[in-house]
């Protein structure tokens, strides 16, 4: 068992709803649904920065050169 | 003579906002982080199991709070191409491109968290009621004011183009406003703020990173632009 199972373990007692990992990655049956919303817009709140991150490196590499100056 | 404080908007404005806003952006993005944590934790180890719902009542902390930011966004969006085309600040616009590609994600996460949330609960994807149907004109808003934006060369043109087409669009916001179901009294309110304050942080931190970036997109002929990133352009004692 990881320490992670442990961690839910130790929680369950107070009042949550997880006896394990896999009852959590289960979510009653419901994971498909669940997780396709909640890693979908993690996967998105992630890629907006690192598309921006490239826009800005672009910017900034042409800068560098010194190109804006002729 | 010195500048008025009509003249500092209109002309000093990017380069001082530029580095204002570079200060501005690690405090949001660790509070972003912060919030969201918070956030999922709420949404997953204390909200308790919906009796009717079942787990998938969790959707509720990402759902909510994307529809919001896509409402939210697009007004604070309007807002910069109203004051755009009154003061005729270059500022304002660019604000205004900035927000709109982050508007169009959280649209899109509202509308696929809501088609996941809907299929078992409801037992459809997607019906073609007032509701949906206005949230996917507000997507097709976002996408058409960015198409129109890199489709004009001309960036004051553009500006202008955009900014009538994003006002004319805050005609559908009533439409979204009026057709959700108030549903305060029946979710979880604490941890659905929380995730709130967590994506309205993300929101500014990335609308104020990329306002930086199309500031330098914008002033790339100008000379601090360059003496930025570049040593031998850096200006000498003036």
């Amino acid at each position: 068992m990881g320490r992670g199972a442990v961690l839910l373990e130790a929680r369950a007692g107070a009042g949550m709803s997880w006896a394990s990992w896999s009852e959590f990655v289960a979510m009653g049956g419901q994971g498909a649904y669940v997780w396709g919303a909640f890693v979908v817009c993690a996967v998105a709140l992630a890629l907006e920065p690192w598309l921006l991150a490239l826009r800005r490196r672009n910017i900034v590499d042409y800068l560098r050169r010194g190109a804006g100056q002729g | 003579m010195p500048m008025s404080i009509a003249d500092r908007l209109r002309y000093a404005a990017p380069q001082a906002f530029y580095t204002l806003a570079g200060r501005l952006v690690p405090w949001l993005a660790v509070s972003a982080v912060l919030a969201g944590a918070a956030g999922l934790y709420v949404a997953f180890f204390v909200a308790p199991t919906d009796a009717q719902q079942g787990e998938v009542c969790r959707i509720v902390f990402v759902h909510v709070p994307a529809a919001w930011m896509s409402m939210f966004i697009y007004v604070v969006m309007a807002f910069w191409a109203a004051v755009g085309l009154s003061l005729n600040t270059r500022l304002a616009f660019m604000m205004a491109h900035a927000l709109a590609p982050t508007g169009a994600m959280f649209t899109f996460l509202a509308l696929w968290t809501g088609a996941i949330w809907g299929k078992p609960t409801w037992g459809a994807w997607w019906v073609w009621d007032a509701r949906l149907a206005s949230e996917l004109i507000l997507l097709f808003l976002y996408l058409g004011y960015m198409a129109l934006n890199a489709a004009i060369d001309d960036p004051r043109r553009a500006d202008r183009a955009c900014a009538l087409l994003a006002l004319a669009g805050t005609l559908n916001l009533p439409l979204i406003y009026y057709s959700v179901p108030n549903i305060a009294g029946r979710m979880p309110l604490q941890g659905v703020l929380i995730m709130g304050a967590a994506f309205w942080m993300y929101s500014i931190a990335l609308a104020l990173s990329r306002v930086r970036c199309v500031i330098l997109e914008r002033e790339q002929e100008s000379e601090w632009a360059g003496a930025q990133f570049c040593s031998r352009l850096e200006p000498g004692p003036a």
